[in-house]
């Protein structure tokens, strides 16, 4: 998939900071809601440019979802205080929260969220729930659209098939890219009438559906 | 129409370089061949010859299949009839007995299911099927109450339609992972097995599904009681297959090497096919979900991190662990062990039906649904398919009975197809004046010639969704034997592709194909399988070993019966130390 040239600024310079976040939930859409208030409280004090990535961590064996935040344009203090809002907000007994070299919370957390943090900046893990444009592709659009109006790098078409820039991609509103070897990717199937939908349903089957 | 239509039977020797056709008549191929007593367990090794008593202690001790090597060949005997040209119901193919049936079906004493055994029972019989399973989901309520209440409704179907096998089992929350099949043969501690097993092992009675090392060592240790159950005869005999495999992304590779490994007797294999396979039919038709009702996503609580994305989606309604060519089914047949595949309704649910829960049902205080009711509305948000509809596991069983049945299963003489694509299937690994069945293992001299002797009679007669589907291909798919993985985390076997496919497109009649695998140098296995040809695609490991395999089903948009295949349980031929 060729690129066409960023529309928005993604978040790779200097002046980015970079937070790990991590109240041990096992569930992703919680992870989410989380997302979604690290980005108006960052964005509510000026910060631009902001992605959030959710990414799997353990704590011995308890696996769970943590958070990685990135935003422009705010200094580490403002960060660690905008996040602090959002953790204590989530009423979790167990948090932890590190800004740069701070960190503040459960003790046992903290070599769990730096493996995070550390993890993330390979760019090759890491499921992205907030970042630049998310906002802007809803309803239908085509995948020139998307690669133009967000920070998404590419589209890959599950089982590896070539998409034409001008598929029409529905968004269902939950649009979830991934960290793949450096770049932002949306994986996206096939779906009905020739259009493209991401991977990741809004609504996945819950185990043991009742159909009746 | 379709019988006035049938062409003459096909038939190619293919010897590598080529095919050759060869139109013949109709004539049939079915053999009888004597079985030899180093493989007949009935025959006590004081009775054999020196050389049938080496012969039989080498498959013993070759470790390859442990006891299984010897099961997967017994039976080979018994007068082969001319059936296999006859439209009987259950005709005798090269020895054995060809029972369909379906090891996973819940009824109103599951929290989303609905029917009464004997609904399922009756559908099933009227279906084609030989053989069942009632698979209610394990549950405090149900190890309290349905365990037991469920049974009397099994033994009057079993009375009710005598040539119908109906087995009681439940769908074991496997502890840190999936659902699992887990069922017994009938007797008088079937329940109370069932129930014990159900109250120990359940990852939702016990607590213990979340993805830690303690919970998996629950599932191994559950697995290695039903074995010492059998083995104390408690029960005659138990098999565990593990469900939809790929579904959640949470049966990890080295968990299902663990369960298998732990208890071979007992854990034989996984659904190369999930049910649910009328759940893409597109919106207002059907559910206009993932077929199989795969449409989920790594769950970072549970997932095993390793998996691709494609892994949450079937091909051609086939999980991902079988419909990959060098995937995780592979790479363990690579290992040169037993794990087989089945292919199942897991009718909760059935679309189209026009049925509802009975009134005034309390399941919760109850543990059951009232018996279902009339309503006029089809149930066109439904995804299951009845048993015997859609999904039939063939079992070669050396006679019509349970313990035939689970015998044919542990032996892995088991072939699965979509929509009734074939009405009969006989493969045979030919070498050196030796023969074994599906599942069977060949032990023969270094350069000993090979091969790949295939009989298949694609289906007569319509099926279900009254046409008669069309066998297009046939496809050899051929592996190395590297033994033991190091990292039971793995799901790849690089050495394993398609080596030849057969377009069969437009014959009618018996197939009849015989592929020389050249001669024996390393240990290998083959196994096969075929579509209709309507939804192919290049395989997930490259065109290069799979040009033309299952396509990525559509979530919202996939007609089941537009996409059938078949498969075939696995073949393997070692050379002998000597």
């Amino acid at each position: 998939m060729t690129r066409p040239a960023p529309a928005v600024a993604s978040p790779a310079g200097s002046d980015v900071a970079t937070a790990g976040l991590d109240v041990l939930t096992a569930r992703e859409r919680h992870a989410d809601e989380l997302a979604f208030a690290c980005a108006a409280a960052l964005q509510n004090r000026g910060g631009h440019g902001v992605t959030v990535t959710t990414h799997q961590a353990a704590l011995n064996e308890y696996q769970h979802v943590g958070l990685v935040v990135e935003v422009i344009g705010l200094s580490e203090e403002v960060v660690a205080e905008a996040l602090s809002e959002v953790v204590e907000a989530s009423g979790e007994a167990h948090h932890g929260l590190l800004v740069g070299q701070t960190y503040c919370g459960t003790i046992e957390l903290r070599a769990v969220i730096k493996t995070m943090v550390d993890t993330h900046r390979s760019r090759t893990s890491g499921r992205v729930v907030v970042f630049p444009g998310s906002t802007t592709i809803t309803g239908a659009t085509t995948v020139a659209q998307l690669l133009a109006s967000t920070t998404i790098d590419r589209i890959q078409v599950l089982g590896h098939v070539q998409a034409d820039p001008s598929t029409p991609l529905l968004t269902r509103d939950f649009v979830r890219p991934r960290w793949s070897e450096g770049d932002l990717v949306l994986h996206v199937q096939p779906a009905i009438g020739g259009t493209l939908v991401p991977f990741e349903t809004p609504n996945p089957t819950p185990c043991c559906a009742d159909h009746a | 129409m379709a019988l006035a239509d049938r062409r003459d039977d096909f038939m190619i020797h293919d010897h590598g370089h080529g095919p050759h056709d060869h139109s013949h008549g109709e004539h049939d191929h079915t053999h009888s061949e004597p079985l030899d007593p180093a493989l007949d367990m009935s025959v006590e090794d004081g009775d054999l010859s020196p050389g049938q008593l080496n012969r039989r202690g080498f498959l013993r001790n070759a470790g390859l299949l442990g006891a299984g090597a010897t099961a997967t060949v017994l039976g080979a005997g018994g007068a082969a009839d001319a059936a296999a040209a006859s439209s009987d119901r259950r005709s005798r193919r090269g020895g054995y007995l060809w029972l369909a049936g379906d090891h996973h079906i819940h009824t109103q004493f599951s929290p989303d299911g609905l029917y009464r055994v004997i609904d399922h029972a009756q559908h099933a019989h009227a279906f084609g099927l030989d053989w069942m399973v009632i698979t209610d989901h394990g549950s405090i309520q149900h190890a309290r109450i349905g365990v037991e209440r469920v049974n009397p409704e099994i033994v009057a179907a079993r009375r009710e339609i005598e040539d119908l096998l109906v087995f009681q089992g439940l769908e074991w929350n496997i502890p840190a992972a999936e659902h699992g099949t887990v069922f017994v043969h009938p007797g008088r501690n079937e329940v109370a097995v069932l129930k014990q097993f159900e109250n120990s092992y359940d990852g939702a009675v016990r607590g213990a599904t979340a993805n830690t090392s303690a919970n998996e060592t629950l599932a191994v240790t559950g697995l290695k009681w039903l074995a010492s159950a059998v083995e104390g005869r408690r029960v005659s005999d138990a098999l565990m297959l593990a469900n939809h495999p790929s579904r959640k992304g949470i049966d990890s590779p080295h968990e299902i090497r663990g369960w298998r490994d732990a208890a071979p007797r007992i854990a034989i294999g996984m659904e190369g096919a999930p049910g649910h396979q009328a759940a893409a039919i597109p919106e207002p038709s059907g559910p206009g979900s993932g077929r199989g009702y795969y449409d989920s996503s790594p769950d970072p609580a549970a997932s095993f991190p390793g998996y691709p994305l494609e892994s949450y989606r079937t091909f051609g309604g086939f999980d991902w662990m079988t419909a990959t060519v060098g995937g995780l089914w592979d790479s363990m047949l690579a290992e040169g062990k037993p794990w087989w595949i089945t292919a199942n309704s897991d009718s909760h649910v059935v679309w189209a039906d026009t049925a509802q829960r009975g009134p005034n049902s309390n399941f919760q205080e109850n543990g059951f649904y009232n018996d279902p009711v009339h309503q006029t509305a089809p149930l066109l948000d439904a995804g299951d398919f009845w048993p015997g509809f859609y999904s039939r596991t063939h079992v070669g069983a050396t006679g019509f009975g349970y313990r035939q049945v689970m015998a044919g299963l542990r032996a892995g003489r088991v072939w699965v197809d979509h929509g009734s694509l074939l009405e009969a299937l006989d493969v045979r690994l030919v070498a050196g004046g030796d023969e074994v069945p599906l599942g069977g293992v060949l032990t023969v001299r270094r350069g000993t010639p090979v091969r790949l002797r295939i009989r298949i009679r694609p289906a007569r007669l319509p099926n279900w969704s009254q046409f008669v589907p069309r066998l297009a291909k046939v496809d050899v798919i051929r592996g190395a034997v590297t033994g033991p993985v190091r990292n039971r985390d793995s799901f790849t076997a690089p050495d394993t592709r398609v080596v030849r496919s057969y377009d069969v497109s437009g014959n009618t009649g018996l197939i009849m194909l015989d592929y020389a695998l050249g001669r024996l140098d390393q240990g290998f296995y083959v196994r096969l399988r075929g579509s209709d040809g309507k939804q192919l695609a290049p395989g997930l490991r490259g065109a290069g070993v799979d040009p033309a395999g299952p396509a990525l089903d559509v979530v919202g948009n996939d007609d089941p019966w537009d996409d059938l295949w078949f498969y075939t349980n696995p073949m393997w031929v070692l050379p002998s130390r000597s």
